[in-house]
């Protein structure tokens, strides 16, 4: 029971101070040395993680695959960490911990016969709170990790101890005491010295993880002959095992540990920000691929197009992959990014054209024949290729399982916009990206059913025949002051900041300090990680005003266009209030230049006792406003008294909450790969230097940040309904139309696939995101199916739909595979 | 405390079968056409396979879709959400699932089946009135001398051919638990119309004797230390293959033959039972015509029926012998009786063997072998709550609290109490099993009634801290019954969390009108999505309402993916798991 178990293994980081080919030869390298290792010494175990590497080796090396192979049904090998690499566990979506889980453990179950049991991310740089559903969900019930340290945290448990999610998932966790690459005599032996008296202290066994590790390498010949010779000299408590065998070992016992019902944080607070790049790119691409195949899976069901299961999974591999760790985190050497930007671009490649297919498969379906419109037109009836007699369609669709009524935008100015149902639709002609042509696009406000499409007519705006469409509005703008039904919103000429900020239905003024006004924060002494710095706050000033100006008035909306500078740097900001819109969106261009600094952009709200809420996934997590970074998906908030204000973005990770004040962390300018700061004097590369795209939003509320609809809007305001212009034709399909009805608008569609075994059933993933029990009724009869389920508050199902009949059963993230 | 909530009367499934050429089935019944409905776009999961309707009725707003799998009633107008469509299946609405034609009649529907028509009614009935029909159906088929546990059919769902004669391994703890039922109600009545209001006088009888009934158990074996029979039975009534027996015959008792009694070389031994048994007692048996020696006791009993009987102790004292004193005395006796017995046994409760029974140890001795390592956190709290009571009732601190201290203090058993879902998991652990597999759902009811004993008995604050810390241990299980027979004991034992009374309301609405036991047709349903546990074990994906599941005692997983338990058409349960509850709900002012 309080034996020490020995847990041989290697770290590898297929990415970091290298590039992955590297990575690639390490794993290799490392995998050999290890199968040696096992050859030579009887008793040796080896435990290695992420499915990926095995691929690399099965790929390139299948003989030496195949010795692993046998190894593993030895139980001499143990496969840990039913994930393809070990993630950052703070900022991957739910749906993207599913995807690790997916690919690997169906890969593991395919090539061993068995799935990993055990969860292990050593070096991960923090773990969210609801990383025990992720695990159970996955087949895992136990847990290694290692960040924070007791140094960082000495609240955490040491050593080993339950750990609980929101949801009631619970993993029986090991936080390893100092290092997971334990070797050379001198280490070993004063880590089995010290582990030797906390098992001791603590009446459990413990482990020590032993192998060279980082760069790959593993237990070597030295480090296997000392242990041997310690159990000669009779320490007797010494066992190679695996992790596996240690909690088995533990469980069997009586065993008296503590709990934890929180997140594990932090460890390098400044890998939430560093690094935008990467962070854009992770977020579009989970995103994307989530609606891309739930496209895919709508078409293939209702249309003759088929299922692009295995492309889907060749994209979020790469995904998965690039949520390594040290590759997600910004803290990789520049080069790597490279690969990340190609990579990436792959697997949203695969989104765009699967995406594109599925949707016009699904439009071509739709009547949207217009008697006459084949006729024969004169010269005045056209614009271009364009019928000007006739309203062209376009299709709207929306991948979420909310109805969305949002502002979308389409190519040519139009004079009239009507829905599927004839009604006339508020738009606006808005200047578009392009300088050819009228320059102009049309902005319109769409009403698009949840998992479904609807069908929008446009007239274009040079035609003659039709009047001119001035549908009733709520937009209004007046100088520096814009407003719409719910938001009435006042600049600041003086600083561009806002100065007011109401909802209408209460009057409640949110604006309670700084708020929305560009701040630079000195970064000189955190490195790239921001290791023991757990506050950026050191400010070094706000950026200046240059320009602020109304630019566009009209009933879709109104934008004000706030520019600021700071020495050759700019930040230029588009206040976009669109009409029955809850929140102020803010379209941002930034060039950045300055080296070591941080862009925050903070809301500050009035009130007493603030509390900080923010996105984690699949839910939200509460911490205190003690200005400390924080990582968060989607949004975070800031309420006090009743008030409070969220900020979305699109692209973002990172917030502090100092007191009243919520920051979003725009901007973060490390050198690359820059390890405490150890800053040799070089032509350093910064890791947020050039131009940057991106946008973020701001909803002002009542209530509880969680009851506010906070997870909805920011749903919609990540994944953008897609504009599809399409032609005249005769179809069997409606204008509109839905193809999944969700009766609870906190629980969420995150997954709508084909289940990855071939069979045609598909499975969908839901998810409760407001802390609430509730039963959700789900409608799809595309699939002649329906059913009910019960959720705990943050809770993810998934079920699995039967091909044959529409029936429906309940299974977990490996999709009924593998029990 | 909060507004009571109002429970408003709710409409009730009743259902009367016919068998095929039973002239009452209206002739329209089986000359209807029928129409299969269009269900393509309905909005709501339907129980059946839209494929499997074939025909529907409509009758004022509410339309009936019959199909091959059952029988749907749709209501758009339904107040609450789970009422907009109910399912109805056999065996307990339907002979059988495959429903061929519908009729609108009468104000209520006509369904024809393969075997059979069921005329169906929806009826609009109070929460009491429920009550009350319920007690009514336990007390003409089901109590037998006081004792209420169920009843066995010789023929499905005839009650009129009900076994004269009943049996259950925990007669004891279930008499105890509708004891309970009736002693709220008492104390409802009392409150509201007065001590002497003939409905007050009636339930007081009813609790009276069924309280009579389960101190019997305490005196029945004649022993005189303060053991507990399980049950027992009367000459006339066969004796059951199952456990251990005492036959008593003057001053002897001798262990009947039975498989266990057999295989343990007990058939045939003698103990005393010389001890007389009080005469209020012995005439639940004796103005029937029967003799001690008529009688035939159960033994090996559990801790289960210990913790029940001393709750309901509890009760019974506060509530029923305010001017009772001779059932006053009783009560005190047998309450100190039982725990000087389990005290002075090394905390555990000996047999006629001289020895532990099976399922009632309480030491260190039981915590520390495997079984017992995950039981000693509900043990542990049974133990400590004994003792409160024994305390409580009995006016006396002396060696309880000797006892109760040096469970504290020397053995820790107040920290055990928070440990069960850390030991439980650790056992899903090691076993390679999941939660639901490895839980005892019959241990809630269990915990309920002693950790509510102890939350409500215990005035240290730290202590309490700790009872109510292992009280939340176990909601991570019973929360998700949403059952008000444990969820009130709760919340009046930790008043600082919320329970969802308008999700209990759900369970007082749907609960049945009969604890017939027969079963319901999940296989057919498609609007369930199982889940298969590790072992091939099955849960629903939502908690049914009670008239679309299993019946069953406070001792099952109302999750389960089951058609039937207990017997199913051939048994009848007691009404305490509905009386219980709303009693004690209407008692302490959550409802109205």
């Amino acid at each position: 029971m309080k034996d020490i178990h020995l847990i041989g293994n290697a770290h590898l980081d297929p990415i970091w101070l290298w590039r992955w080919q590297e990575g690639c030869g390490e794993v290799l390298q490392t995998f050999r040395s290890a199968v040696e290792r096992l050859k030579e010494y009887d008793g040796f175990i080896f435990t290695c993680s992420s499915a990926s590497y095995y691929k690399w080796v099965e790929e390139i090396d299948p003989e030496l695959f195949e010795e692993i192979v046998v190894l593993v049904k030895e139980g001499r090998w143990v496969p840990v960490n039913g994930w393809w690499v070990q993630p950052d566990c703070n900022m991957p979506s739910a749906e993207s911990f599913a995807r690790q889980a997916l690919v690997s453990q169906l890969y593991y179950y395919e090539k061993f016969g068995k799935i990993c049991r055990t969860g292990y991310n050593v070096d991960s740089f923090g773990h969210n709170a609801m990383i025990p559903q992720m695990l159970v969900n996955a087949g895992m019930k136990c847990y290694v990790m290692m960040r924070p340290g007791m140094h960082e945290n000495a609240e955490i448990p040491e050593n080993l101890f339950w750990w609980d999610s929101p949801d009631g998932s619970r993993v029986l966790t090991y936080r390893i005491h100092d290092c997971y690459a334990v070797t050379g005599t001198e280490h070993l032996a004063n880590e089995i010295e010290y582990h030797k008296d906390a098992a001791a202290n603590k009446g459990h066994g413990m482990m020590i993880f032993y192998g060279i590790g980082n760069h790959g390498g593993g237990p070597t010949k030295g480090d296997i002959d000392y242990i041997l010779g310690l159990k000669k000299d009779g320490y007797d408590d010494l066992k190679f095992s695996s992790p596996d065998a240690y909690f088995k070992e533990m469980c069997l016992n009586a065993l008296d540990i503590p709990s934890w019902n929180d997140e594990l944080q932090h460890h390098a607070s400044g890998c939430y920000s560093a690094t935008s790049m990467v962070k854009q790119l992770n977020r579009k691409a989970e995103f994307w691929l989530e609606s891309a195949e739930k496209w895919n899976t709508v078409a293939a069901s209702s249309t003759n197009l088929p299922a692009a299961t295995e492309k889907f999974g060749d994209a979020w591999r790469e995904v998965c992959f690039n949520q390594f760790h040290d590759i997600f985190c910004g803290c990789s050497i520049m080069e790597a990014y490279d690969d990340v930007r190609d990579t990436m671009g792959y697997a949203m490649s695969i989104a765009a054209k699967e995406e594109n297919k599925a949707l016009l498969k699904i439009a071509s379906e739709i009547n949207t024949w217009l008697d006459g419109v084949s006729d024969s037109a004169a010269s005045n009836e056209r614009h271009h290729c364009r019928n000007l007699k006739f309203p062209r369609p376009v299709v709207v669709f929306n991948p979420l399982s909310y109805e969305v009524e949002t502002e979308v935008q389409t190519y040519h100015p139009s004079r009239k916009v009507t829905d599927s149902d004839g009604n006339e639709v508020i738009f606006q002609n808005v200047r578009s990206s392009r300088s050819n042509d009228s320059h102009l696009d049309t902005a319109f406000i769409a009403k698009i059913p949840a998992l479904g499409y609807n069908t929008y007519w446009l007239w274009h705006e040079d035609s003659e025949f039709v009047e001119w469409s001035k549908p009733e509005t709520d937009v209004k703008a007046d100088g520096l002051t814009i407003e719409n039904k719910f938001l009435k919103v006042e600049f600041d000429k003086e600083n561009g900041s806002i100065k007011s900020l109401i909802t209408k239905a209460d009057n409640h003024e949110f604006v309670g300090g700084e708020f929305c006004i560009p701040t630079i924060v000195d970064n000189t002494e955190p490195d790239t990680w921001a290791h023991n710095i757990f506050k950026f706050d050191k400010e070094i000033g706000k950026m200046k005003l240059a320009s602020i100006e109304l630019v566009e008035n009209g009933p879709a909306r109104a934008l004000v266009r706030v520019r600021h500078t700071v020495n050759g740097s700019y930040l230029s900001q588009d206040f976009i209030l669109s009409a029955g819109c809850r929140y102020l969106r803010v379209k941002c261009r930034a060039l950045w230049q300055e080296p070591l600094t941080i862009l925050k952009m903070p809301v500050e709200i009035k009130g007493n006792d603030p509390i900080s809420t923010y996105e984690i996934p699949a839910g939200f997590i509460k911490r205190p406003c003690n200005g400390e970074e924080e990582p968060a998906l989607t949004w975070g908030d800031v309420t006090a008294d009743g008030f409070g204000v969220a900020i979305m973005s699109d692209s973002k990770y990172s917030y502090d909450c100092p007191g009243n004040k919520l920051r979003l962390t725009l901007l973060r300018n490390s050198i690359f790969a820059d390890h405490y700061s150890d800053r040799r004097a070089a032509d350093f590369s910064y890791c947020d230097e050039g131009l940057h795209r991106f946008e973020y939003a701001v909803y002002p509320h009542a209530g509880k940040a969680e009851e506010s609809g906070i997870q909805k809007l920011a749903s919609i305001f990540n994944v953008r309904p897609v504009t599809v212009p399409v032609g005249y034709r005769k179809g069997k399909e409606p204008q509109k139309k839905s193809f999944i009805s969700i009766d609870k608008e906190n629980v969420s569609l995150t997954a709508f696939k084909f289940c990855e075994d071939g069979s045609g059933d598909v499975i969908i993933r839901l998810n409760e995101n407001e802390g609430k029990k509730v039963r959700a009724a789900i409608v799809c009869n595309m699939l002649d199916a329906g059913f009910y389920a019960d959720f705990n508050g943050m809770q993810m199902k998934t079920f699995r739909i039967s091909k044959a009949d529409g029936s429906v059963t309940e299974v977990n993230f490996l999709e009924g595979i593998v029990l | 405390m909060k507004k009571p909530y109002r429970l408003e009367s709710h409409l009730c499934r009743s259902c009367r079968f016919f068998a095929l050429g039973d002239p009452a089935i209206p002739s329209e019944l089986l000359t209807a056409a029928a129409t299969a409905p269009d269900l393509s776009k309905f909005a709501y999961p339907l129980p059946s396979k839209k494929s499997d309707y074939t025909c529907y009725a409509i009758q004022g707003g509410v339309v009936w879709y019959g199909a091959k799998t059952g029988l749907t009633r749709f209501d758009p107008a339904a107040k609450r959400e789970e009422d907009i469509i109910m399912y109805f299946s056999a065996d307990r609405d339907l002979r059988d699932n495959n429903v061929k034609a519908l009729l609108a009649k009468d104000n209520g529907i006509w369904a024809l089946t393969d075997t059979g028509a069921t005329f169906i009614t929806m009826k609009l009935m109070s929460a009491e009135e429920k009550a009350y029909v319920l007690l009514q159906e336990t007390l003409d088929h089901v109590e037998r001398r006081g004792m209420v546990s169920q009843r066995e059919l010789k023929v499905a769902h005839d009650f009129s051919s009900k076994f004269n004669y009943s049996h259950s391994d925990n007669d004891g703890g279930f008499s105890a638990a509708c004891a309970m039922g009736e002693i709220f109600r008492y104390e409802t009545l009392k409150r509201e119309k007065g001590a002497d209001h003939p409905d007050t006088l009636c339930a007081k009888a009813l609790a009276t004797k069924i309280v009579e009934a389960c101190l019997l158990l305490m005196y029945i074996h004649g022993r005189g230390d303060g053991f507990v029979a399980r049950s027992y039975g009367v000459t006339g009534e066969p004796l059951p293959d199952d456990g251990f027996f005492l036959q008593r015959k003057g001053n002897k008792a001798t262990v009947a033959e039975t498989s266990a009694s057999k295989q343990f070389g007990y058939a045939g031994v003698e103990v005393d039972c010389s001890v007389p048994i009080p005469e209020r007692l012995s005439k639940l048996y004796k103005e029937l015509g029967y003799t001690d020696d008529d009688v035939y006791y159960k033994a090996d009993t559990s801790s289960d029926e210990i913790t029940l009987h001393l709750l309901m102790m509890y009760f019974a004292h506060k509530y029923l012998t305010w001017d009772d004193p001779e059932l006053e005395a009783l009560i005190k006796d047998a309450t100190s009786s039982m725990v000087t017995h389990i005290i002075d046994h090394n905390y555990e409760l000996h047999d006629f063997t001289g020895k532990s029974t099976t399922w009632a140890k309480w030491n260190l001795e039981y915590f520390n072998t495997d079984l017992g390592y995950v039981d000693a956190c509900l043990n542990s709290a049974e133990l400590l709550s004994y003792h409160l009571v024994a305390m409580e009732i009995t006016g006396e601190e002396g060696k309880f609290r000797e006892s109760y201290n040096h469970l504290i203090n020397d053995l820790g058993y107040a920290d055990l109490v928070e440990k069960h879902f850390d030991r439980l998991y650790q056992f899903c652990l090691a076993t390679e099993s999941s939660m639901p597999n490895e839980i005892m759902f019959g241990d809630h009811m269990l915990a309920t009634s002693s950790l509510w004993l102890l939350c409500i008995l215990e005035k240290d604050e730290k202590l309490l801290a700790k009872y109510r810390k292992g009280y939340k241990s176990w909601r991570t299980s019973i929360a998700d019954e949403h059952n008000p027979g444990y969820d009130i004991p709760y919340i009046l034992s930790c008043p600082d969390e919320e329970i969802d009374l308008d999700r209990l309301a759900t369970w007082f609405y749907r609960t049945n009108t009969s604890r017939l036991a027969a079963g319901t047709s999940l296989k057919g349903r498609h609007d369930v999505a199982p889940k298969t546990m590790d072992g091939g074990y099955k849960r629903t994906s939502y908690l049914l309402p009670p008239d679309e599941r299993y019946i069953s005692k406070y001792d099952r997983d109302p999750l389960e993916y089951k058609n039937e338990d207990s017997g199913g058409a051939f048994m009848i349960e007691s009404c305490y798991v509905y009386t219980f509850a709303y009693w004690l709900g209407r008692l302490n002012g959550l409802f109205e």
